[in-house]
């Protein structure tokens, strides 16, 4: 406890040894999961995670305590906004939006044996979970699309890193 | 026995892959939690660690059981924000109990306990709370893109996070019926979405059906860990940051402001930069959600003042996040930076560079902002901590404060009368009211010492509210004694005007002169001198019980030591009672001068739309009286205009702030013949039946129009 206490101190010495040890703290977590994965071990998972959590905590917590904010790193994210934006909602959105299309696709083909109640309450679900899903995307494109828009160029983002 | 495998159709990869990444979320949300620590602690020491207890008990009623979330005036925000919120944590609770089973209790104890009737009450559980939260999220953004509240900004990541919970959401439900799709539990039922979902899938082959289940896994936990990730870089911070709000609130009087310590050998006065703030203070900024509730009665933003309590959080939140924190939505940066003036760099000065000195003079400090903030922000006192430091360092503030500090320095009082006139209204009284000095000289005893207050002993207008009382205390055979000529100004006005120095002398002289005397009670019409004698004095060793005269004269009439008279007209027509802010929300007096309007015979008190903690200010607050209103449109006015709405003719108040205020108004909107301003006193002592030789001096009377005032 008294070496984690380093985290807010001004020890540089000590706060790099400790990144240095959460990141090792990391790497086991994963190398654990990895193993016990490929060995069928369970038990490894929650150690393995545990590790994880910890020292990415740790890490985090250091990393946010000891180094300067990267304004430049975080200006070109924010200047990507719009395209991060679509990217993932390609990635994280699409296959959901193609399993709800299938669901409605699945009203039409297959067997003929299932209630006709169960597959209207199947097909207003789907449809709703569908224009839900695909509005919320869009509003949330549109809306990083319109920050972005309005993006000024300011001082903190020229000038780089900062304490 | 109905249960299902966990991690079904998941292969090998896919569970390396989702623990292996658990480093990414968790590194980013612990750095955006630490940044801003390490900015909080910047700040100046204020303990905050004391009473865990009430503070845990608070931290749970106000903000977990969403006492202060669910508010009767905000029920459509508060019963959305109740939606998210059961049905995110019974979600997250349900995740969490999988992986108890799935890692730890049958790895390492062989035991499941995910199955059987615990399972059907989970699967029924997690999809009532699914349904729930999308709920909440179609009213949010019902709210937000369609009623669209004007206290209310929407911003970029206000609705990616919507976004964010909904497709979550909709992922969880996917999941689970392209699981059922496959395999036919006969209890499927209880998982009635998916399952419903999952009966037009069943025309799917399974190949298709366990193809689009291992993306949509996949997909699932990028799109959880992208959330998370994004979490501490926008509002979504707010159950840390809020929480932690609460439960470090400050737990003294909300009328109790700290005083500089040691003013004589103080450096620096006030609030100028980020460091001059209290560690609590910096996290007040943190705490913002930017829900606008501040704005709903706030004086100046009803108004059109360029003062927004909300964007005064902000813009200082941007300024810390400019110095190397974190702003709440950063995603929104443009829109934001450009509401908030944030992302224009750490080299600006904190007053004038990014919060206006036309912001902090605006403020009347009734505390609207505050009684409202849902996470317990406390406006009030960083308005008054810049204030002071414009004052006492900068020497910077409105013009016609130069008057009133020079009177308060040479006088003892704001106004420009001699001392000697202090209890020149006595004159004017039927019966002697008698003067502690010579109560004390007799050695007589005295059970109540009446503190006039300055507006009470000068101003004409408010000198009628002082005889009024005066009357009351005398028909009611109370043994009361006033300071007479020795009181002076209780330092209310300097203190939230800023100028610390002037108020603790005021008060230090105020408290030397009382503990001169043995009295048991302090009585006074003035909620500002009730205010700095009940929640302020104490911190200079001037503890005394002190009532609010509507809490007086409430109890006189209770316990019928005073009389009204059934057949007095005074009360003909309707009354309408307007809340100070200093006696209401700062004190929690509500239901004293209520009862005192009902008990005046023929009494039809109805209320105005803003009432009791929610009133609206008269706009006299903050040292606001005493300067010119040159922004916006007139506050007092707005209230007079309210009270008008009501069909009342008489506005009864219990502040002299607000009288004067009102007298103002209701000149300013033309409505001296429809609507009159009496302070509670007033009325009970025109209706109270008086026995000879205790009623005002003949030139009294015809002055009110024989009224009896």
């Amino acid at each position: 406890m008294t070496r984690l206490a380093a985290i807010w101190s001004d020890d540089k010495a000590q706060q790099r040894r400790l990144i240095y040890a959460s990141s090792a703290v990391v790497a086991v977590g994963v190398l654990l999961i990895v193993v016990g994965a490929i060995a069928g071990w369970g038990w490894t998972r929650i150690v393995g995670a545990t590790l994880i959590t910890v020292g990415g905590t740790v890490l985090g917590a250091l990393i946010a305590f000891v180094e300067p904010r990267r304004q430049r790193l975080h200006a070109r994210l924010r200047a990507e906004r719009t395209t991060i934006a679509i990217i993932a909602a390609v990635l994280l959105v699409l296959p959901v939006v193609a399993a709800l299309i299938a669901a409605l696709v699945g009203l039409f083909v297959g067997s003929g044996n299932r209630s006709g109640r169960l597959l209207t309450a199947g097909a207003i679900i789907g449809i709703f979970l569908l224009a839900a899903t695909i509005f919320s995307t869009l509003i949330a494109i549109r809306a990083t699309q319109r920050a972005s828009l309005t993006l000024r160029e300011s001082p903190a983002t020229q000038t780089g890193e900062q304490g | 026995m109905p249960t299902r495998q966990i991690e079904w159709n998941v292969q090998t990869l896919g569970q390396i892959a989702i623990y292996a990444l658990l480093i990414i979320p968790i590194g980013f949300l612990a750095y955006g939690l630490a940044r801003r620590v390490r900015m909080w602690r910047i700040g100046l020491p204020e303990n905050r660690f004391d009473q865990w207890g009430t503070r845990l008990r608070g931290a749970i009623t106000k903000s977990i059981l969403h006492g202060r979330i669910v508010r009767p005036r905000n029920r459509y925000g508060g019963l959305m924000h109740l939606c998210i919120f059961v049905g995110f944590v019974t979600l997250l609770i349900g995740t969490f109990i999988v992986l108890v089973e799935d890692d730890i209790t049958v790895p390492l104890f062989h035991y499941s306990f995910y199955r059987g009737n615990f399972y059907l009450g989970y699967k029924l559980a997690m999809n009532l709370a699914g349904l729930l939260l999308i709920a909440g999220v179609l009213m949010a953004f019902y709210r937000r893109l369609v009623v669209r509240p004007k206290q209310q900004d929407t911003s970029a990541d206000d609705l990616v996070l919507l976004a964010f919970l909904a497709i979550l959401t909709v992922q969880g439900y996917v999941l689970g019926a392209l699981r059922l799709g496959v395999q036919h539990d006969a209890w499927a039922g209880w998982s009635f979405v998916s399952y419903a979902l999952a009966i037009p899938l069943r025309g799917l082959s399974d190949g298709w059906l366990k193809a689009l289940h291992q993306v949509n896994w996949f997909s699932h936990f990028l799109t959880t860990f992208a959330f998370l990730a994004y979490f501490a870089y926008s509002k979504m911070i707010h159950p840390f940051t809020s929480l932690a709000n609460v439960f470090f609130r400050r737990l003294k009087p909300m009328g109790e402001l700290t005083p500089i310590e040691n003013l004589e050998e103080a450096e620096s006065f006030g609030i100028a930069h980020l460091e001059d703030f209290t560690w609590a203070q910096l996290m007040n900024l943190d705490a913002c959600m930017h829900c606008g509730r501040c704005l709903e009665y706030c004086p100046t933003f009803n108004t059109d003042k360029p003062l927004r309590p909300r964007d005064l959080i902000l813009e200082i939140g941007g300024y810390l996040a400019d110095s190397g924190g974190i702003f709440s939505g950063e995603l929104g940066e443009g829109e934001n930076s450009a509401r908030f003036r944030w992302g224009e760099g750490p080299e600006r000065e904190l007053i004038g560079g990014v919060v206006s000195t036309e912001e902090l003079w605006d403020c009347t400090t009734c505390g609207a902002c505050m009684e409202q903030c849902p996470v317990l922000i406390e406006h009030v006192p960083l308005i008054v901590g810049m204030r002071r430091n414009l004052v006492l360092e900068q020497g910077e503030f409105p013009d016609e404060l130069t008057n009133v500090f020079n009177n308060l320095e040479r006088l003892s009082s704001p106004y420009q009368f001699p001392p000697s006139q202090r209890d020149s209204w006595t004159k004017k009284m039927a019966q002697p009211v008698r003067v502690m000095a010579e109560a004390a000289a007799a050695e007589e005893e005295v059970e109540v010492l009446f503190f006039v207050g300055c507006l009470g002993s000068f101003d004409s207008r408010n000198q009628r509210t002082t005889m009024a009382l005066a009357r009351i205390l005398q028909a009611a055979g109370i043994n009361f004694a006033i300071l007479g000529k020795e009181e002076t100004c209780t330092g209310d006005p300097a203190r939230r005007i800023g100028n610390e120095y002037l108020a603790q002398m005021m008060a230090r002289q105020t408290v030397e002169t009382l503990n001169q005397y043995s009295f048991k009670k302090i009585v006074t019409a003035c909620p500002h001198c009730f205010n700095a004698i009940k929640n302020e004095y104490p911190q200079i060793g001037g503890n005394y019980a002190v009532v609010h005269h509507s809490e007086l004269i409430s109890q006189l009439i209770a316990e019928k030591r005073i009389t009204l008279d059934p057949a007095s007209d005074v009360a003909s027509g309707k009354i309408t009672y307007h809340d100070p802010c200093y006696l209401g929300r700062y004190n929690k007096v509500y239901d004293d001068p209520r009862s005192v309007v009902n008990a005046l015979p023929g009494a039809e008190l109805t209320e105005m739309g803003r009432n009791r903690n929610q009133s609206f200010c008269c706009g006299g607050g903050g040292g606001r009286l005493f300067m010119e209103e040159t922004r916006g449109s007139r506050i007092n006015q707005a209230r007079v205009t309210e009270a008008l709405a009501t069909g009342a003719t008489t506005l009864a108040a219990s502040c002299p702030f607000c009288m004067t205020m009102f007298e103002d108004g209701i000149n300013g909107v033309g409505a001296n013949e429809t609507l009159q301003v009496r302070d509670i006193a007033e009325l009970v002592a025109a209706a109270m039946v008086t026995t000879p030789g205790n009623s005002t001096a003949p030139e009294e009377r015809s002055e009110n129009g024989g009224t009896g005032l």
